[in-house]
């Protein structure tokens, strides 16, 4: 059965788009993360514009992670205040994101930078997780136990600025969670994606927070953020598909509740190495589609009209 | 308006089976079937006989286009071992939609001048734009890609005419289809020259609602910004209720 998408302005297969969404939650559960980094991907190589792709993703991933913030809150696993320095942070990279991604768009570059950001991205925390998963396994299979020593004082620590955050029980500089903040918002804006895969190691190994409250909090920041971006895609480009978004977040929940399942039968080492291999293999065929000749030289577009 | 009427009066009747393509959830194309019929009033000078004698074959031409409009045409090239778009064109007044179908192939039975005349066929495309080698090259690979959407199409043989009458063309809509004004004129050609044209207006909107969330996003940005968020949020924390209550 097909589906007319109003704002993509094209018609797709709804079971087509109700196997991606279920797919991805299944995933997205099995592995904890959000899915955007696949979604998004997934949708530009179904033939959805990527602007779109991106736009309605942000909006997609606002409904995947409230529902988590709000479990993690219930359990006592959310720092507010960390929470809204990070958003702060956010809002101003996803203001700047969506510019940069409304100014892209309007030169006819925002598919290039949309593929670039993902083979940058994905490239290099795919390759990271996939030799940190390695070491960990081999060092698991050697009998080794992980050192945990009392931390190291960096430059982090000397930076002004600071402020107590009970919940994390730290007392830090709030410039770092600001930069973190921004970086994953600028990310949200021209990705598509939460971030969560750059935001929860950089809060673990940057910031130093409990892990507890690592998930929670991302998630509490990632639906802010991902709502900001919702909004100003609205706002700037008219690239958000409400109805394209409602299919695939109701597979989603889902695919996730099913995928939560499996992934607790499965080793922590083994699912970052799988997870570590899907992000490979995507920044892969993005990669991939820049490098080779393609058979059409030529693209048509309407003129995009900036603001309204 | 074109006409240059001769001895007997002859008037051109046509119609589209529908006049409006709605765009609903369900869309996925469209066919829609024009149709006409030549009607011959035999002048009192004349005897309906006599007109049958001089041999009243046509032929039919149809062309069916969008309201003109500006599109950007990108050619890629290879920097720093990627492809990425380089040289853009700005093209004015192009139709988005455009497909021509006739009884025979154009050429034989309507000279090259006057299918320019005429704009008929995508060769005879008018793409305004500067002038040069680099326009041709782009002109090609507008048409190239606009085939390649289903959104141009040149075939021959698929106007039928029945009894030197009746005629008919199937009609087939891609659900890439822009929305907007279309005109759909249907020209009889008889020795070579454009004897009547006939325009039939159709109209492709959104319709019910895919329409209000379209209008909606664009006429009210900020509004469907927020209903958006609104949307998502709800979903998320139904689906987590939901989820809860299973588990």
């Amino acid at each position: 059965m097909q589906i007319y998408l109003p704002i993509a302005e094209l018609s797709m297969n709804i079971f087509v788009l109700l196997a991606m969404g279920g797919g991805v939650g299944f995933l997205s559960g099995m592995f904890g993360v959000g899915g955007g980094f696949l979604m998004t991907p997934l949708l530009i190589f179904s033939g959805v514009p990527p602007a779109i792709a991106v736009a309605t993703e942000a909006n997609q991933i606002t409904a995947a992670s409230v529902s988590g913030a709000v479990a993690h809150w219930r359990r006592g696993g959310v720092d507010f205040k960390m929470g809204l320095v990070l958003i702060g942070g956010g809002i101003v990279g996803t203001y700047f994101g969506a510019m940069i991604f409304t100014y892209l768009r309007s030169i006819g570059q925002v598919d290039l930078m949309i593929s670039l950001a993902y083979v940058v991205f994905l490239g290099s925390v795919g390759g990271l997780m996939f030799v940190e998963s390695i070491r960990s396994m081999l060092r698991a299979s050697r009998g080794e136990a992980v050192v945990v020593g009392r931390r190291q004082r960096t430059w982090i620590d000397a930076l002004p600025f600071k402020m107590r955050f009970r919940k994390s029980k730290m007392y830090i500089s709030v410039i770092m969670p600001v930069a973190i903040g921004a970086l994953v918002g600028v990310l949200a804006a021209i990705m598509g994606v939460g971030g969560g895969f750059i935001m929860v190691p950089a809060m673990i190994y940057l910031l130093h927070m409990p892990t507890n409250v690592v998930i929670g909090t991302s998630l509490f920041q990632i639906t802010f953020v991902t709502a900001a971006a919702t909004y100003l895609h609205s706002i700037n480009t008219q690239t958000v598909d409400v109805v394209l978004a409602v299919i695939l977040l109701t597979a989603a929940v889902i695919g996730a509740q099913i995928g939560a399942v499996f992934g607790a039968k499965l080793k922590g080492e083994q699912l970052r190495i799988l997870l570590a291999g899907m992000v490979l293999l995507v920044c892969a065929k993005m990669a991939f589609d820049l490098i080779v000749e393609p058979q059409e030289l030529f693209t048509v577009s309407p003129i995009a009209v900036e603001g309204h | 308006m074109l006409s240059f009427l001769p001895a007997r009066a002859e008037t051109l009747v046509t119609d589209l089976s529908q006049h409006v393509i709605e765009i609903t959830s369900q869309f996925s194309g469209s066919e829609l079937l024009l149709f006409g019929a030549l009607e011959r009033f035999a002048t009192e000078s004349l005897q309906t006989d006599e007109i049958s004698v001089q041999g009243l074959g046509y032929d039919i031409i149809v062309v069916v286009q969008s309201e003109p409009t500006d599109l950007v045409i990108r050619k890629k090239e290879k920097v720093a071992g990627i492809w990425v778009n380089n040289e853009s064109y700005r093209l004015n007044n192009i139709p988005g939609y455009y497909v021509i179908g006739s009884t025979r192939p154009l050429n034989e039975f309507i000279s090259k001048e006057k299918q320019i005349e005429f704009s008929l066929g995508l060769d005879n495309l008018e793409i305004a734009s500067e002038t040069g080698e680099e326009t041709a090259e782009y002109k090609e690979a507008l048409i190239r890609n606009m085939i390649e959407k289903g959104l141009y199409l040149e075939s021959s043989g698929n106007v039928t005419v029945k009894d030197e009458i009746l005629f008919r063309a199937n009609l087939n809509f891609p659900s890439n289809m822009p929305v907007g004004n279309y005109k759909a004129d249907v020209y009889l050609v008889r020795d070579g020259n454009v004897i009547i044209n006939h325009r039939t207006d159709l109209l492709v909107d959104k319709g019910g609602f895919e329409r209000v969330i379209y209008n909606f996003a664009h006429d009210y940005p900020p509004f469907y910004g927020i209903i958006a968020v609104f949307v998502a949020i709800s979903a998320g924390l139904f689906s987590g209720f939901v989820a809860k209550k299973i588990s």
